[in-house]
């Protein structure tokens, strides 16, 4: 369980998380909110890359994570099957091509994530987060770009590897998100 | 490309009759030697083994410093980067060795060290602050965000090195080697010129003045120029490998 409690945050003056208090137990949820709220800011305190100005982020020790930034993050000069198997270890070269078969197409397996598209490029992202050996999967807009039939796949493609983990997911477009519990930015 | 070597070609050969033609003109061989008895002193040089001997010396010399500078280097700016009191510790003691002449390292040295290390000691000193500040640089550049993903997916510190570190570090890594290597080069010879080791490039150069022998002067000059463009074309080659 991931608990945040009054927490605040502002940036250069502008207050962005204003004492916020959320709690993520089990299953799936979405986190909701107009642009800019601080969707991404909650993230980023989760993760620990953020500190609060005030409040707490309450986590059980030694929580890992799987993450699927707003900016992809990707390793540009290397392959898409390195880049999925440079940041998970245990995850062989078999089950690394297979997942990513699934959401991308064959010829991209040995292209450099630089040469990739805009939506292929966040589709790598998920595989690399959905694979990672982890407690709870973070997806930061992990379907902008995508066009309804890839939208579909990878929501499906989220599911299938999620394998019981906690899931906080990030998304202006509920559709197909409508079963996950809901937290709302205001 | 073919139009580019032709034209190179064309550039350095009209360089040569410019030379040619000026040593005819002051035609005093002590004064300018002509490209012509330059060529001639080099083959006469290259017929001893002597002069191998020299070069190798030199350059496994000069090699032997610009790693220890490069490793030097590297292990100071990295702990630099981690540890900002080292960096604050470092920062005058780098500032000072920019800025003293090679000379007064020279002269230093082969009162500690004498003749036979001078080109070591001299080659570190001046590869040392150049890949020290060039890596210092290029991990202070790093990509912050790229940083903090290799956090949360606990990345190991080799990987990170490979796919975040080498990648950054690259273009400074390649610009610290072509600087230093062609420095070093410079402040060994001339530690040699002044130090006088035996069987060296420097010690060959000093016997060519002794006896106003320019031809033969200008003849270890274009192999010292030579030595160091195929050392750094090798070294580059290896860091090209590595960083690929």
């Amino acid at each position: 369980m991931i608990e945040l409690k009054n927490v605040s945050k502002s940036f250069e003056g502008n207050k962005v998380l204003d004492s916020f208090s959320a709690v993520f137990d089990k299953g799936g949820y979405l986190l909701k909110g107009p642009s800019g709220i601080g969707k991404t800011t909650c993230i980023m305190l989760i993760l620990g890359l953020l500190k609060p100005e005030a409040g707490e982020i309450i986590l059980p020790g030694g929580t890992r994570f799987a993450v699927c930034f707003q900016e992809n993050r990707l390793f540009g000069k290397e392959t898409v099957l390195t880049n999925v198997t440079a940041v998970n270890e245990n995850v062989s070269v078999t089950d690394a091509t297979s997942a990513i078969l699934e959401l991308l197409p064959s010829d991209s397996l040995n292209k450099k994530a630089d040469e990739l598209s805009g939506g292929m490029k966040r589709r790598l992202a998920v595989v690399r987060a959905m694979l990672h050996d982890s407690d709870c999967v973070i997806l930061d807009e992990p379907l902008t770009g995508l066009d309804d039939e890839a939208r579909s796949k990878t929501i499906a493609f989220i599911r299938k590897h999620l394998n019981g983990r906690l899931l906080i997911i990030t998304s202006h477009d509920e559709r197909g998100l409508e079963d996950l519990q809901t937290v709302t930015i205001r | 490309m073919k139009n580019r070597y032709i034209r190179t070609t064309l550039i350095v050969l009209i360089w040569l009759v410019i030379w040619q033609v000026l040593s005819l003109i002051v035609n005093n061989s002590i004064l300018l030697s002509g490209p012509v008895d330059t060529v001639k002193a080099l083959i006469g040089l290259g017929s001893e083994a002597s002069f191998y001997i020299s070069v190798g010396k030199t350059a496994g010399k000069i090699l032997l410093g610009f790693l220890i500078g490069m490793c030097l280097g590297t292990v100071l700016s990295v702990l630099s980067y981690r540890f900002s009191i080292v960096k604050e510790f470092l920062s005058p003691f780098v500032s000072v060795i920019k800025s003293i002449p090679v000379v007064s390292f020279i002269i230093i040295a082969l009162i500690w060290a004498g003749s036979s290390n001078v080109t070591i000691i001299v080659a570190s000193v001046i590869s040392f602050p150049i890949f020290y500040k060039n890596i210092l640089e290029g991990l202070s550049v790093t990509d912050q965000k790229m940083l903090d993903m290799a956090k949360v997916f606990d990345m190991k510190t080799s990987k990170k090195i490979r796919y975040i570190y080498l990648p950054s570090l690259s273009s400074h890594i390649k610009s610290a080697i072509s600087l230093a290597i062609g420095m070093a080069f410079r402040g060994g010879i001339t530690a040699e010129v002044v130090g006088q080791p035996l069987r060296s490039i420097g010690n060959g150069l000093y016997r060519a003045k002794i006896n106003l022998a320019t031809s033969e002067m200008l003849a270890w000059t274009f192999t010292a120029v030579l030595t160091a463009f195929l050392i750094e074309k090798l070294i580059s080659l290896i860091v090209k490998k590595v960083l690929k």
